[in-house]
């Protein structure tokens, strides 16, 4: 069963990730902050993760940064869930390794949803940008 | 007797045409206050005169920069800190007569702004107007007035970062309810009875209004953001045309508008921002649907013409009261019978979309009558800084 790890630090946006990947059949773990994902990550290396930029205390890119020059960690596909849509913090994500980056309110849950059926069942995925 | 008071005579012109040089010279400096910097080049473009201003923003004393060269005496720098190269600079086209000053270049209301060098190696961001100074129809020198705009910089990116953060504070929870929603739609968490859905679908439907309504905010944030980067992507047009269609199709439906697009000229390659292209395209094309009438179409349309590609939307509905026509690019405007049928637009939609077309290099225009419909071109050149090139697909 794949594992998911969401980092995110708004309640009602966890829930509505979290409904849908279980509803996929897909376990999943929370990370609220950047220093909790790393942690979680540390102890349960997940099969992807998406991923908040403005948290409490780490922020996205922190975690980005840990997951990309870690050997073990590198691979694991990044999906950013933000709403910052600026052109430099979106090339920013991207250039350290992100897989993926969505501004949230742009776009329908079930799109991420896809996206990330892509990348866990293997299926071609065309990468989104923004 | 008579030679004598001649030259009592002259010794008080003399000693008056001094007193008026000397009351010059103090008016002079002191123009400007101690904000305004002035600065008096001749025609080679060296300087003459500078005032107290000059003197305190740029650290040099007068009698160190007279008939030296003003380029080499304050060097300009752009955004990126690239120096700026002599014969790129306003002043040696004031002088050699190519530009009559540089309000007319750059408009009154924004002037441009680059960064000035200190005598100290410092730098402070600037903003000049340079004129030449004309005798017997000749240019024999220029004057320059610039300003420090260190305030109205900070000003401006304590407004950028305050609407930035504002516009991200609102899109958090409106992205919140609309993916809640949508888990309820799937029906995952238990099944929504029809009249739920009915309810559900109402908040939706202003939850994306709102989305929206943030969205042109922050576009219109991002166009006013001088540093904003212009792509350069090569497009097909029938990629572009379909993209456009897929985005309208929803409205389109609802209005229960037919768009239309022919299919002449759709093998042709343009290069410029998809983005920005998109969205122009796809702001027409909302108008359309938006103030068509039910039963009505839009037709999406492409031609070339000597030197330029046009795109145009074309509909047939309510069109544009003549005298309104004039104010329809205004941020916030919104024609009555606009506002009669849609009353909730905000008048953001063409503002942006001229402002986007400016980025690019393009230009925007229209043909409209009332109760009869409209046309909005889109006029992109072929080979301007910001513009398209275009060819036709092998």
């Amino acid at each position: 069963m794949n594992h998911v790890l969401i980092v995110e630090d708004e309640d009602f946006l966890i829930r509505a990730l979290e409904d849908n990947l279980v509803a996929e059949g897909y376990t999943v773990d929370i990370a609220k902050n950047g220093a909790e994902a790393v942690e979680k990550i540390g102890k349960k290396k997940p099969d992807l993760v998406l991923l908040d930029i403005l948290m409490p205390q780490k922020d996205g890119f922190f975690v980005l940064e840990e997951i990309k020059k870690n050997p073990e960690w590198k691979l694991i596909p990044v999906i950013v869930l933000s709403n910052l849509g600026e052109d430099t913090i979106i090339k920013r994500a991207l250039e350290m390794g992100a897989d993926d980056y969505f501004v949230k309110s742009q776009h329908p849950i079930q799109e991420v949803i896809e996206k990330v059926k892509d990348y866990l069942e293997g299926r071609k995925a065309a990468k989104h940008r923004p | 007797m008579k030679k004598v008071k001649k030259t009592k005579k002259g010794e008080e012109r003399i000693t008056k045409l001094g007193e008026t040089i000397a009351e010059q010279e103090a008016i002079f400096a002191s123009v400007g206050d101690h904000i305004m910097a002035v600065v008096v080049v001749d025609k080679n473009g060296k300087i003459i005169r500078v005032n107290k201003a000059f003197e305190m923003l740029t650290g040099w004393e007068r009698k160190e920069v007279i008939d030296k060269f003003l380029v080499a005496v304050v060097p300009r720098e752009d955004e990126n800190r690239n120096r700026v190269l002599f014969k790129e600079r306003i002043l040696s086209r004031v002088l050699s007569g190519t530009v009559l000053t540089t309000t007319v270049v750059a408009g009154i209301e924004k002037l441009p702004t680059f960064y000035y060098i200190r005598k100290n190696k410092s730098r402070f961001p600037a903003t000049s107007v340079i004129s030449p100074v004309l005798f017997k129809g000749k240019i024999v020198g220029a004057v320059e007035v610039f300003y420090d705009i260190t305030k109205e910089k900070e000003l401006e990116q304590m407004r950028m970062d305050f609407l930035s953060l504002a516009s991200h504070q609102l899109r958090t929870p409106l992205s919140g309810t609309k993916w809640l929603i949508e888990t309820m739609y799937r029906e995952i968490v238990g099944k929504i009875t029809k009249k739920q859905k009915e309810y559900l679908d109402n908040i939706y439907k202003i939850n994306e209004r709102m989305i929206r309504i943030v969205s042109d905010m922050l576009s219109m944030l991002r166009l006013e953001n001088e540093k904003t980067l212009i792509k350069k992507e090569k497009i097909s047009v029938s990629s572009l045309f379909k993209n456009v269609l897929v985005t309208a199709a929803a409205a389109a439906k609802e209005r229960k508008v037919a768009l239309q697009c022919p299919l002449n000229h759709r093998m042709l390659i343009i290069e410029t921002d998809s983005e920005i292209l998109k969205s122009i395209l796809g702001n027409f094309l909302s108008n359309a649907i938006d103030y068509s009438m039910p039963g009505q179409k839009a037709i999406l349309d492409v031609k070339e013409e000597s030197g330029a590609v046009v795109f145009s939307v074309r509909d047939f509905g309510i069109g544009i009261p003549k005298k309104e026509q004039k104010r329809i690019f205004e941020r916030f405007y919104r024609a009555s019978n606009a506002k009669n049928l849609k009353p909730t637009g905000i008048g953001f939609g063409l503002n942006i979309a001229k402002m986007l077309a400016e980025k690019i290099g393009a230009e925007i225009s229209f043909k409209s009558e009332e109760d009869k419909g409209s046309i909005f071109y889109l006029r992109i050149p072929k080979r301007s800084g910001g513009g398209v090139k275009a060819r036709k697909k092998n």
